[in-house]
């Protein structure tokens, strides 16, 4: 206790606004860092973003792929990709996806989905760093 | 004395301040994973890097994309301004300058080509178009059997090698050649990232490069954690690899761009001794070895040598072992594949 009253007595209020202030952005920086929910869906073609969707507001937007269109949907926080004339359907077969760090991908399109807002949690792609396919 | 402690409170306050603010400037800490992701050689490929400030770790995996999409455009034999595509284009016979990049990787090549009697060929780009499992939409039905005895026919009148190297220059025999590195190039363009990354001062990373893979170092001690697909179920894993260090991981197996035609799977994995889809016994063959265009052919190799002679040809390379799946599903997990059944 004597340190923290040493502290108080020494120090003015402005001073202590500032560190309570400091104290509580590490804080919350170091909550963040140690797992953090995607915020944003970030939509490519050919390498080059298209599109920046905010993951906390359900959408739907048509865009102009290789093939043809293709939607992103926005929906509960999670973003996917339906393809229309992909001859895979590998990118819709992904299913939703949330997490920092994820991506869906439809090849023959040049369409990637990435989220993105923060430092990726241990194993998120399904449980696994990567998968060997 | 209460100067001093003011002093001494100015102080802290300072850090603090100072500290929240460097977080914020900086970006989240080193301590997770950063990850990316780019359309390159065909495939999703994804860099993790972890243990990095976001400040560094960005241009870092930005410069390992970079040479990635500069090995493509200089190997892809479909970027029609490629030195492969150029060499591809060339008239048969005829000697064409080689750059020294390609020259050795083709050497590297052409070494596992001879060691494997043949199995890995680099030399299959006229069946590949043949058979067309790169084209979008791919094929639902195999090619003329008359064009393949066509391309036998044309393959078995070659006299000498079908490629030949010398003095920077390169020579291909007839209209049976033509130069694919599909086998290989992407591996050497994950190795040549991944030396890029070390260079940019990332020493824990994880590249994967749909499913050719390195990996460096661990994830603060704890080691990457992979999977190894189910051949015939897309959304299961028959194995998990928990891997640290330097390793490099590849997989060929006949699910990844294949058609059922009347009933018979034809896969990607072209045999150059039948022109046909390589038909081993196997599913899928994953290798693990020191890099990545080692364990990109090996696994190729591997599958279409199947299961005697491709364990063979694995004991040339101490350094690297492997896990066969068979047809029946069974598997074969040679001394030193790092790999559990799932929980």
């Amino acid at each position: 206790m004597r340190p923290l009253a040493l502290l108080l007595r020494a120090s003015t209020p402005a001073d202590r606004w500032l560190m309570g202030g400091s104290a509580v952005a590490i804080l919350t920086g170091a909550l963040f860092s140690v797992t953090t929910p995607g915020k944003i869906a970030m939509v490519s073609r050919d390498n080059r973003p298209i599109l920046r969707l905010a993951l906390d507001r359900d959408s739907q937007h048509e865009v102009a792929g290789r093939l043809g269109p293709v939607v992103v949907q926005v929906e509960g926080g999670r973003v996917r990709l339906l393809e229309h004339r992909s001859p895979r359907m590998i990118g819709t077969r992904v299913g939703w996806i949330q997490g920092a760090g994820r991506a869906i991908a439809c090849v023959p399109c040049g369409i990637v989905i990435r989220v993105e807002g923060g430092e990726r949690s241990d194993g998120d792609a399904g449980g696994f760093d990567a998968v060997s396919e | 004395m209460i100067d001093r402690k003011r002093l001494i409170i100015a102080g802290i306050v300072a850090a603090l301040f100072i500290v929240a603010l460097a977080r914020t400037l900086i970006g989240p800490s080193p301590r997770g994973i950063q990850t990316d992701t780019r359309l390159l050689m065909g495939t999703l490929v994804t860099i993790s890097v972890w243990g990095v400030e976001k400040g560094r770790a960005q241009p870092a995996m930005n410069a390992a994309f970079e040479e990635m999409a500069r090995i493509e455009a200089r190997m892809s034999r479909f970027v029609a301004t490629s030195e492969v595509a150029s060499l591809n284009a060339a008239e048969r016979g005829t000697w064409q300058p080689l750059s020294e990049e390609l020259e050795r990787v083709m050497t590297l090549g052409m070494e596992i080509d001879g060691l494997s009697g043949g199995a890995f060929d680099i030399g299959l780009g006229p069946l590949s178009d043949l058979w067309g499992f790169s084209r979008e939409p791919p094929p639902e039905t195999p090619p003329e059997p008359r064009d393949i005895r066509k391309w036998l026919e044309f393959r078995s009148a070659r006299t000498g090698p079908g490629i030949e190297i010398s003095e920077h220059r390169l020579r291909l025999a007839n209209a049976s050649v033509g130069l694919d590195l599909g086998g290989i190039a992407k591996g050497y363009a994950v190795d040549r990232a991944m030396e890029i990354l070390e260079r940019e001062g990332v020493a824990h990373a994880l590249i994967n490069a749909g499913g050719d893979m390195r990996i460096a170092g661990s994830k603060g001690g704890k080691p990457w954690h992979i999977g190894l697909r189910d051949p015939r179920q897309a959304d299961g894993v028959v194995a998990v690899m928990d891997l640290k260090g330097s390793v490099a991981i590849s997989t060929s197996g006949d699910y990844e761009r294949f058609f059922i035609h009347q009933g018979v799977r034809h896969h990607h994995i072209l045999d150059p001794a039948t022109g046909h889809s390589a038909r081993s016994g196997l599913m899928s063959v994953s290798i693990q070895a020191p890099g990545s265009f080692l364990a990109d052919a090996l696994s190729t190799a591997l599958f279409v040598l199947g299961e005697t002679k491709g364990l063979a040809l694995l004991e040339k390379f101490p350094n690297s072992a492997a896990l066969l799946i068979r047809e029946d599903g069974s598997r074969i997990q040679t001394p030193g594949f790092i790999a559990v059944a799932p929980p």
